[in-house]
């Protein structure tokens, strides 16, 4: 490989992990406080449309992120009251949040955004690179930090404002140690509940503007189930990650650059069966979940449901 | 005989209102689903009432049922019984894929057996090979402390990955342009019980396994154990059960089932391996079970009402061209209604035998 | 009243009742059906056939029905829906459901099955395929033509045997043939819906200095060619007549619309002369063809268009088979 395929390589890869670190960042919250996020995938279905359609009918890329915040914002809530206030089952609820959005998704968007079955696109009006002066025309480097939208920097931002908020604030401590144990949390005068269900909104936001990462900035259009199972990838971010901030950061660096290691090098006329190279994510995550990657431990109350006294 | 509690105190009442629930939650998805389809401009009473009367009115359209009916109890049972012994099993899918990768080896390349023998090998080597997937699961859980809801999620996608690549490179015939194991013997096809229908040996055999998971799990001393440690371990192990061995049989089990699921739909339906096998029965299947919160007998009504949903869905789009997205958007309301109705189970059950919920 | 009067008036009135009844069951209208394997939306593919259907519906009178994102595990069940019901024609719009198609069948002979693209045929199963290489050979030589770089791109939606054997085969048979020097660069999105990896694969082949891409990869096609539009390079349009994306980076359409394929069969079925057994269709039988954007005709290098008309006349006359081209490609060592 040439200096020239590397760069356009890493771009390529942050480009592809930038919505599954959005996603990942989500669902890393909300594990935090001990609850399970498995419908990750259907809040980045529904950012993806909702940021979709808000650009269709105003034309204005903010707007779609405005309308994809919400959409996350409800979804997030329905999950917190279903399994924080009602108990219901952490798992379930997320596999059924997913058929949900796929199916409503799909449904709206026939009904709202087709012309006969030809899709309406939203061509001229999404976010687009941020050309920073100077840097953005350096070669190699330009390209890999200095060409992208304002979201990706966003992203690197969010990284590292919950690194501090988890490990540096008061605020943080209460979110983390309402995961490790709800019952000391509640003595100690945490209100569990709420900082469960803050936590939740905040999910489903972050998955909703990466699954609206790819339709305001990616790619102009909406297709059903776009997503493609980023929401489970997001998911392996997350335990690859370590459970930390700045480990998801890395972990979806590295599986964006293993998506992009397959395109790449199909591009460059190596012969391997896509799906070996499809494999890779969840091998991976296999492997940090053994250990490979050193301990990996996920806060402790993580899945039980917590019973207010 | 709906749950464990309820097998402790037997209360009348609160077992009928347990068993509403999921019927309630059915009636208003299907309620929503019904706005949704007036808004695609199709009259809702048409679409349902074309739909009973499309499964309902032609024994072989209603025998379809059946494809769907026999995967979708042994991937409920599967979850059922990994949850009645404490173990989470999201991986009912790939699980299924595997045991139908096993099943098409052993239907493919062990040819001239007679039926009686064949038949049980194929369906042994699936339970096998659902075992094995489910077992590295439970391994990495059990010696590495791998989370199992995570790791079975990750294995599922592997497994999928891995038929796509085993198919198009190994299995598929040289000659063949088309990405597809050759066919199973003759020998292991399930025989059928009404001929020119979907209803075969499958059914039996699933019905079969309901039973046989019920007596193990609520009438074998065993089963007690297993349900011993699922609700509570550390109380199991102080009563000096074997934790490690319980949980270890729970997840081959578990896994078994899921395999046998692969290998019924390719001994009852569709008789070759392809890539895209299973339309994805391993993640309704916990639906199913969690509708029937987990009892043996509730599966059987659960894994009938969403293959009747599956079949329903094909002939309402059919019939009167209901958008399939609004047949996934009913079965996620439903879902998401059973989970969320277990608070009010919970707390109706509190009430009535007061305060353990 | 006379006996008799009664007798005629009955048998007047029986007669009549009859006549309207035959005539009903004479005119009433044949029930046709497709099974589509993807989302009627998912562009490409799918939606043509789809097309065919609603296009027969509008030209015929007969009733019509339709199952989408019907998988493999689906597939028999539809099947039998739509025998239940009393379809006269079920057409399965996918190639890979051949053998599952062919079994149902068996099952009920009086009822009309057909395949597009299938391989395997039966008394009551036509196959109508498409050549699946010649309209594809077409683009590879328009993209051999139209090359600067000598780099040309090629993006499949999934790893199949078809889309080796015949698919990139034809590609690379049409891309040397114009231009030896010519370079192509196939690849696999994966799936039909992932238009970001589709995105991707462009932006990566156009760093890598192809300047000419054709994408047989349904709702990604239209994503391709802008990315092509926003380079500043050549597209083909693939299936349909993609012009209208972008009608000055779309050079030439490589068309084998399957709607052709479905409303042929259903004209057919109509006129009462469909047949099992198989048929391919080519350029030769309006099936497939190659067409140039007229805005663009003045981009054309010198002689271009007498070059690609040459190679399509071949095709057209069978100077070319897929036998031919395999082993040609094979003599010269390249990899399809």
């Amino acid at each position: 490989m040439d200096l020239i395929t590397i760069a356009s390589w890493i771009s390529m890869s942050i480009r592809l992990s930038i919505p599954i670190l959005f996603a990942a960042l989500g669902g890393l919250i909300l594990f935090k406080t001990g609850v399970f996020n498995l419908g990750l995938e259907a809040m980045m279905l529904t950012g993806a449309f909702l940021g979709f359609y808000g650009v269709l009918i105003t034309g204005s890329p903010w707007v779609g992120l405005l309308l994809a915040i919400i959409g996350g914002a409800i979804l997030g809530l329905l999950l917190a009251y279903v399994t924080v206030s009602l108990g219901g089952n952490q798992l379930v609820i997320g596999l059924g949040m997913n058929f949900f959005a796929l199916g409503l998704t799909g449904f709206f968007y026939r009904m709202l955004c087709s012309t006969g079955l030809l899709t309406d696109t939203t061509k001229t009006a999404n976010f687009s690179s941020i050309h920073i002066p100077f840097f953005s025309k350096l070669p190699i480097l330009g390209e890999i930090f200095f060409d992208h939208n304002f979201l990706t920097y966003l992203a690197i931002l969010l990284v590292i404002f919950v690194s501090w908020f988890f490990y540096k604030t008061t605020y943080g401590l209460s979110l983390r140690s309402v995961g490790e144990s709800p019952e000391t949390a509640d003595t100690a005068g945490i209100n569990v509940y709420l900082i469960r269900y803050i936590a939740a909104i905040v999910s489903g936001i972050l998955a909703a503007t990466g699954g609206a990462f790819l339709t305001l900035t990616q790619v102009t259009r909406f297709s059903e189930n776009i997503t493609d199972g980023r929401g489970w990838i997001a998911l392996a971010v997350i335990i690859f990650g370590k459970y930390k901030p700045w480990g998801t950061l890395w972990a979806s660096l590295i599986f964006g650059a293993g998506f992009a290691l397959v395109l790449q090098l199909q591009v460059m006329g190596v012969k391997i069966p896509i799906q070996i190279v499809q494999m890779l994510p969840y091998i991976l995550t296999i492997a940090a979940l053994i250990g490979v990657v050193g301990k990996v431990r996920g806060p402790s109350a993580l899945g039980k449901h917590y019973v207010k006294n | 005989m709906f749950d464990i509690r309820s097998s402790i105190i037997n209360q009348k009442k609160y077992k009928v209102f347990y068993a509403i629930i999921p019927f309630l939650a059915l009636f208003i998805a299907l309620f929503i689903g019904g706005v949704l389809i007036f808004f695609a401009g199709i009259n809702p009473w048409k679409a349902y009432n074309y739909m009973l009367q499309s499964i309902f009115g032609n024994i072989r359209l209603f025998s379809e049922v059946f494809t769907h009916f026999v995967p979708l109890v042994f991937c409920a049972l599967s979850f059922a019984v990994a949850y009645k012994g404490g173990f989470f099993n999201v991986g009912g899918e790939g699980q299924l894929y595997f045991g139908a990768l096993t099943a098409t080896l052993a239907g493919v390349y062990i040819q001239g057996l007679p039926a009686f023998i064949h038949i049980p090998l194929v369906l042994l080597t699936g339970f096998i090979g659902g075992a094995f997937w489910c077992w590295i699961a439970g391994i990495l859980k059990i010696k590495l402390g791998a989370d199992e809801i995570l790791n079975t999620i990750m294995l599922s996608y592997l497994a999928i990955l891995l038929i796509n690549f085993v198919v198009m490179y190994f299995l598929k015939p040289a000659n063949s342009y088309i990405s597809q194991s050759e066919k199973i013997a003759k020998s292991a096809y399930f025989p059928k019980l009404i001929p020119h229908t979907q209803i075969n040996l499958g059914v039996i055999l699933s019905l079969l396994t309901v039973i046989i998971i019920y007596y193990f799990l609520y009438r074998s001393p065993y089963g007690y154990q297993i349900r011993a440690i699922g609700e509570n371990s550390d109380a199991a192990n102080y009563a000096g059960m074997n934790i490690l061995k319980g949980t270890m049989t729970v997840i081959i089990i578990s896994g078994g089932l899921a395999g046998l699921a692969g290998a019924s739909m390719l001994m009852g339906t569709q008789y070759r391996l392809t890539p895209a096998f299973s339309p994805g029965y391993g993640f309704e299947g916990i639906g199913a079970a969690v509708m029937a919160r987990n009892n043996p007998w509730g599966i059987i009504l659960t894994a009938f009402l969403f293959a009747l949903l599956r079949v329903g869905a094909g002939a309402m789009q059919r019939g009167v061209g209901v958008p399939l997205p609004i047949s996934w958007t009913i079965e996620g309301i439903i879902m998401i209604l059973i989970t969320g109705s277990e608070y009010l189970s919970n707390k109706f059950s509190t009430n009535l035998i007061g305060g353990r919920a | 009243m006379k006996k008799s009067k009664v007798f005629l008036r009955v048998f007047v009135l029986a007669f009549a009742i009859l006549m309207i009844f035959s005539t009903l069951a004479m005119t009433a209208p044949l029930k046709i059906a497709i099974i589509l394997p993807h989302a009627i939306t998912s562009e490409g593919w799918t939606k043509s056939g789809f097309d065919g259907l609603m296009k027969a519906k509008e030209d015929f009178d007969i009733e019509t029905s339709y199952q989408e994102n019907v998988s493999e595990g689906e597939l028999k069940g539809a099947l039998r829906g739509y025998i239940a019901e009393g379809y006269d024609l079920i057409i399965v719009h996918e190639m890979g459901y051949n053998d599952p198609t062919l079994e149902v069948a068996e099952e009920s002979p009086d009822t009309m099955f057909a395949i597009t693209y299938g391989f395997k045929a039966a008394d009551n199963v036509a196959v109508t395929s498409g050549t699946n290489w010649q309209a594809n050979s077409l683009a590879g030589a328009v993209a051999g033509l139209m090359t600067k770089s000598n780099k040309v791109g090629f993006i499949i939606s999934n790893d199949s045997p078809v889309a080796h054997n015949f698919l990139n085969a034809g590609f690379i048979y049409g891309a040397k043939r114009i231009n030896p020097k010519a370079e192509v660069i196939t690849t696999f999105v994966g799936s039909w819906s992932d238009v970001v990896k589709g995105k991707e694969l462009a932006k990566a082949m156009i760093k890598q200095g192809v300047d000419v891409i054709y994408s047989q990869c349904g709702v990604v096609n239209r994503a391709v060619i802008e990315v092509c539009e926003e380079a500043g390079i050549w597209a083909i349009g693939a299936v349909e007549d993609m012009s209208y994306v972008a009608p000055q980076t779309v050079i030439a359409n490589a068309l084998a619309p399957t709607e052709y394929l479905v409303y042929g069969v259903i004209k057919e079925m109509v006129e009462g002369t469909l047949k099992g057994g198989r048929v391919v269709k080519g350029i030769k039988d309006g099936a497939e063809e190659i067409t140039f954007n007229p805005l663009l005709k003045d981009k054309l290098p010198e002689n271009g268009e007498e070059k690609i008309m040459k190679l399509r006349q071949e095709i057209v006359d069978g100077d070319i088979t897929l036998e031919q081209m395999q082993e040609e490609l094979n003599k010269q060592n390249i990899k399809f």
